[in-house]
């Protein structure tokens, strides 16, 4: 197993949390693959070399590359005041190269059922890959953001969380929680 | 007394298998199956969460430093290459796999002088960034196979490499158990030549080897060194591949041998570690009233065990990935 295991894949992150003036409506992560991965992606799935992705492009990475993640839940799980919340299937993906990076965005949209709103909502996320064959880490510059949340007072925060790996105990992981109030 | 130690054998194995998970690479359309959490490797976790971020930082930096050799022809940057594979490589092969376990166990399993503890350490950690090479032209230049599933080939051969180390393990503590292994099974079979009571293993000064035994220990040890170092590391792979895309060939091949040298600096570490551990299992299992035979003996019968355990968990972890 371990071979195989350790990190292969290296992906820095960007987690901005989705609001309306109805509350939370999702996540959109951004993923910054290492550009070994990327490279390899590159000649895997797309057309050219170098320079910008065609739309065809994004798709054959969305299709061969992408959809596959929802076996393991895009290795992404979030919490409702506590609660884990189910996740839509991801919208909005989107593919770009970034010099010799490839970038993923995409939302995740969720939706926490109105019974488990309190008048202030503590909400989580992780993404963690437990058989750490994909290392995530929050990028270094803006790797929380809140958009359309003023009203609601949404803020968001970093932290880090033990997480149980497949074969390696408890490892860390970066967890962003966002706190904000249900609307009136 | 034997029935009990087949018994622990066998509760060996069962952990194995019960510990061993599913691997695969989530980006190629492969699907990951949810298995069992169980921590069988004993590197505190804070610390592999700095290697993994440390790896990151390097693969960072190497592929900044590719670039500037493909565009530049920096020689500069061409030396940063080397001494950061070099780095890389003693920082990956510290994280599970790469053979440490096999060999730390081996040498637990089998009294040998500590430069054999260097060499199979050494040879193994090459062997494996040759393979990689051998991969990367073969299946990428030559038959134009899809770089992920390229990189992705350790699995296929590191099933066959673990299932002969499992074997080899086997083949140690079945002899052992049955009294007839003393050292190298072969070479005392094959001379009739008989030990003495300290059961020392042909390689040891202290009881006269005979060169049939002598041979053997060495033939052994290069059967471990070929089962071990024939699965390819899949870094050394990626970084032949990000070579290869940077038109950077034998730059590329210079990067894996630094590379190479690097795990090896890692695994010879623990092979030594192994070496050096054993008189002081020797030492333990006599305080436990055993006498020297004995203790030899079962010290013996743990690394073996040690040997199934880990490359039987290597095994289905691969397999699990094909």
């Amino acid at each position: 197993m371990a071979a195989q295991a350790h990190p292969h894949i290296f992906i820095k992150q960007n987690v901005v949390a989705l609001f309306d003036p109805s509350g939370l409506t999702g996540f959109r992560l951004t993923w910054r693959f290492d550009p070994m991965y990327s490279s390899m992606m590159r000649a895997d799935f797309v057309s050219t070399k170098g320079g910008p992705l065609t739309p065809a492009d994004v798709k054959n990475l969305h299709d061969k590359s992408f959809v596959d993640l929802e076996d393991v839940h895009y290795f992404t799980t979030v919490t409702f005041n506590g609660k884990p919340l189910p996740l839509d299937t991801p919208t909005n993906f989107s593919a770009t190269a970034d010099g010799g990076t490839i970038v993923y965005t995409f939302d995740i949209p969720v939706r926490p059922d109105p019974h488990d709103l309190r008048p202030e909502n503590v909400v989580a996320i992780t993404v963690f890959d437990p058989s750490y064959y994909v290392y995530y880490e929050l990028a270094s510059d803006n790797p929380v953001a809140v958009t359309s949340g003023t009203a609601l007072k949404a803020a968001c925060g970093a932290s880090v969380v033990w997480r149980d790996s497949i074969g390696w105990g408890r490892v860390h992981s970066d967890l962003v929680t966002c706190t904000y109030h249900s609307p009136r | 007394m034997q029935r009990r130690r087949f018994l622990s054998f066998g509760v060996l194995l069962a952990i194995a298998a019960r510990a061993a998970g599913a691997f695969a690479d989530p980006f190629n359309g492969s699907h990951v199956v949810p298995a069992d959490t169980g921590s069988m490797f004993l590197i505190p976790s804070a610390i592999l969460v700095r290697l993994a971020h440390m790896q990151m930082q390097l693969n960072d930096v190497i592929s900044r430093e590719f670039r500037s050799v493909h565009d530049t022809g920096s020689i500069a940057a061409a030396l940063a290459i080397l001494a950061l594979a070099f780095l890389y490589g003693v920082l990956h092969a510290a994280a599970p796999g790469h053979g440490k376990t096999i060999v730390g166990s081996y040498f637990v399993a089998n009294e040998s002088r500590w430069r054999s503890g260097l060499f199979m350490g050494g040879a193994i950690s090459l062997l494996k960034g040759l393979v990689a090479i051998a991969i990367v032209v073969v299946m990428s230049l030559i038959l134009h196979v899809k770089e992920i599933e390229t990189a992705n080939q350790g699995a296929i051969v590191g099933c066959v490499s673990y299932a002969l180390v499992v074997v080899i393990g086997c083949a140690v503590f079945w002899r052992t158990a049955m009294g007839r292994d003393c050292g190298h099974s072969y070479g005392r079979a094959a001379s009739g030549h008989v030990h003495g009571a300290t059961c020392a293993s042909a390689d040891h000064g202290s009881v006269v080897p005979t060169s049939v035994s002598d041979h053997s220990a060495t033939n052994f040890r290069r059967f471990v060194i070929a089962a071990t170092g024939m699965v390819p590391c899949s870094s050394a792979i990626i970084i032949m591949l990000f070579a290869l895309a940077n038109d950077a060939m034998g730059m590329g091949i210079a990067a894996v041998a630094a590379l190479s040298l690097g795990m090896a600096v890692t695994v010879s570490a623990v092979g030594v570690v192994g070496i050096g551990a054993r008189p002081v299992l020797v030492r333990a299992a006599r305080g436990a009233g055993q006498n020297l035979a004995h203790a030899e003996r079962t010290v013996r019968l743990v690394g073996a065990a040690a040997m199934v355990v880990f490359s039987g968990l290597l095994m289905l972890g691969a397999m699990s990935q094909i």
